[in-house]
């Protein structure tokens, strides 16, 4: 076996002595073709959309998915166990990274002030600055279950309080 | 074990069968495409209204060096430029996260 795969090439891997490695270029081309059309519309989306917070939704996404894409046809093409554990670490490390850099990003532009679309309707950042106290009762309305008396009959899940602990 | 000499003749001409072919062609294209996303997240950097514009098209176009690098490695059949994909990965997410702490300590003004 040894001999089969030096005669059939100098650098050959299994696959290509077993004949499988047509049916892996196939699965290469085919998921290159996706990462390459996701990194694309990624692209057109920075350049095209209104306001920073559509740029990042058209960012991450689409550069997390196409770079996943590459690298399984990386993986596809050279089937070896190298470069397999260097895409799975690397797609591994984009997918938890870069929902965090561009949520940071965000938080720092909206706390920022940047302005959004004009045609934007969810404004809940400026509706809590203007009003603070009724920005505390909502959230608190939220949490607090709706029964009577706390004292006497305290409720089961109520939110701890966090200094006496 | 006894193998005739067709069979690795078979195996050398599968080496360069239709489908490597098409996949180095979807590579050369593919360098292209990766070279027009780059063009048009230098427009932004460039034309960004806001820091937070550029930031985040500094953090795709960082993506796509990596994209670029794995093209690269396909094309060029080594495995030199490997490394490269996570520690330009790496350099993205931290220079997105110093973009961030930037922009909240500075204000999102151009």
């Amino acid at each position: 076996m040894i001999t089969v795969l030096a005669a059939a090439g100098g650098t050959a891997n299994e696959a290509q002595a077993w004949g499988v490695q047509p049916l892996l270029d196939i699965f290469a081309t085919i998921s290159l073709i996706i990462g390459l059309g996701l990194m694309l519309l990624g692209a057109i989306g920075v350049a095209r959309f209104p306001d920073p917070y559509a740029r990042m939704h058209a960012a991450s996404k689409c550069t997390t998915l196409g770079i996943t894409g590459m690298l399984l046809a990386a993986c596809f093409h050279m089937a070896d166990a190298v470069v397999v554990a260097k895409s799975v670490v690397t797609v591994v490390f984009t997918v938890v990274a870069t929902p965090i850099g561009t949520h940071l990003l965000a938080k720092a532009a909206h706390h920022a002030g940047t302005p959004m679309w004009g045609d934007s309707r969810f404004r809940d950042l400026e509706e809590d600055k203007a009003d603070p106290e009724k920005a505390i009762d909502n959230r608190l309305g939220e949490t607090r279950l709706p029964t009577g008396d706390t004292e006497r009959n305290p409720v089961p899940f109520a939110p701890r309080d966090r200094g006496a602990a | 074990m006894n193998v005739s000499p067709s069979i690795m003749l078979a195996a050398e001409a599968a080496r360069t069968d239709w489908s490597e072919s098409a996949l180095l062609w979807t590579v050369n294209i593919g360098i292209f495409v990766i070279i027009a996303s780059m063009v048009l997240c230098l427009v932004r950097i460039v034309r960004g209204p806001t820091l937070p514009d550029r930031g985040i098209a500094s953090d795709t176009f960082a993506v796509q060096v990596v994209a670029l690098v794995v093209l690269l490695t396909i094309k060029s059949q080594s495995l030199a430029f490997f490394d490269g994909v996570l520690i330009v990965s790496i350099l993205g997410f931290v220079s997105t996260v110093a973009f961030a702490q930037f922009i909240a300590r500075r204000g999102a003004v151009a």
